[in-house]
């Protein structure tokens, strides 16, 4: 298979985007068309490749894969999080554009590997610890450079990062109680109960 | 006896277990501050509680006093079943088969456990292993009554 259809997955997964949606950009009636060009059983004409690339926000040479977008350090075989940090040191000065839907799946690619590590992360957490607590609403529509984007994320993750550590420590102290059946227990009781648990001299 | 047992074992793990004048607890556990009811009648009680407390201190973590949350809910049964394996145990009703106990009430004296420990115990292995269990060449059912068979 050509790796053109290849990249036409690669590109519109990394992107975020539906068969759905790439099917109505290109001006296809169903996603159907989408799914065979994508398993490689259609042959595109040169003006379907332009249109396709200029739908997937990437240059049609890169899209037919002979300049290496999608190869070497930035490409496959590379975890989400290398191509995350690879993306930083692109050398290529391709600007590329991505949505927000784009990040997004990035995001959650990290969140992933962050759950193989030993770094307790929820996906709320990494995104407040990415966007730096502040919850920004970006438009489906609105396509920022993903260069200044992640460079920016970045640089507030490796300020968060440290006191992400930091908090982790702080886990709420054990705390458990095996209550009486026997007789009726009074909120007085068990308030008795919490005063000796925090005796200093226990 | 099980329940300097379990002390000596707990002292060695840095927990530091006290009878407390407590009101509305059997055991309470803050940390590695365990503390059991002074006023509970038998040793053999004491340490059932101190089991479960262990327990918590082994295989819990955070604050699950709250037991409304689901979380907090499975900790506690997480750290009762514990209790459960170490006090009795699936090899601790084959002891006391072997040892020639006939009612729950000889089995109970022969862990030294209470009764009420004991008959929870079998029901969460009932709950978890449904009609019966086999272990080494014995097997142990669970329905419709406590039955144990050896096969030899």
């Amino acid at each position: 298979m050509l790796e053109l259809y290849k990249n036409i997955k690669a590109r519109r997964l990394e992107l975020g985007m539906s068969q759905e949606e790439l099917a109505k950009k290109v001006g296809y009636s169903s996603r159907s068309m989408i799914a065979k060009i994508e398993a490689g059983s259609i042959d595109l004409y040169q003006s379907k490749i332009k249109e396709i690339a200029s739908a997937l926000n990437i240059t049609p040479e890169e899209l037919m894969g002979w300049k290496d977008y999608f190869d070497g350090k930035d490409g496959k075989g590379a975890t989400s999080l290398e191509r995350f940090r690879n993306s930083l040191f692109y050398k290529n000065g391709l600007q590329y554009k991505m949505s927000f839907n784009g990040y997004w799946t990035m995001l959650n690619g990290i969140y992933d590997e962050f759950k193989e590590t030993d770094i307790n992360i929820n996906s709320e957490q990494l995104y407040k610890f990415v966007l730096g607590n502040e919850v920004i609403y970006v438009k489906e529509s609105d396509l920022f450079s993903a260069h200044e984007m992640i460079e920016s994320f970045t640089k507030t993750i490796i300020k968060n990062f440290s006191a992400h550590v930091d908090t982790k420590t702080e886990v709420a102290l054990l705390n458990a109680a095996h209550e009486r059946t026997d007789i009726e227990v009074t909120d007085e009781m068990r308030k008795h109960d919490d005063d000796i648990m925090d005796d200093e001299n226990f | 006896m099980v329940y300097d047992k379990l002390i000596i074992d707990a002292d060695a793990q840095g927990v530091i277990v006290k009878e407390k004048p407590l009101e509305a607890h059997d055991g309470r556990i803050k940390g590695n501050k365990i503390a059991i009811r002074a006023s509970i009648p038998t040793r053999r009680e004491k340490a059932c509680v101190l089991a479960e407390e262990l327990g918590h201190y082994f295989y819990t973590s955070g604050d699950i006093i709250d037991q409304s949350s689901t979380r907090n809910r499975k900790q506690e049964l997480l750290a009762r079943v514990k209790a459960y394996n170490h006090m009795v145990g699936l090899t601790g009703i084959i002891r006391s088969y072997e040892h020639g106990c006939r009612s729950l009430y000889e089995m109970a004296e022969y862990l030294e456990v209470t009764e009420t420990f004991l008959a929870d115990a079998l029901e969460a292995y009932r709950l978890k292993y449904g009609e019966g269990a086999a272990i080494d060449n014995y097997y142990i059912a669970f329905e419709p009554y406590l039955s144990i068979v050896k096969m030899i």
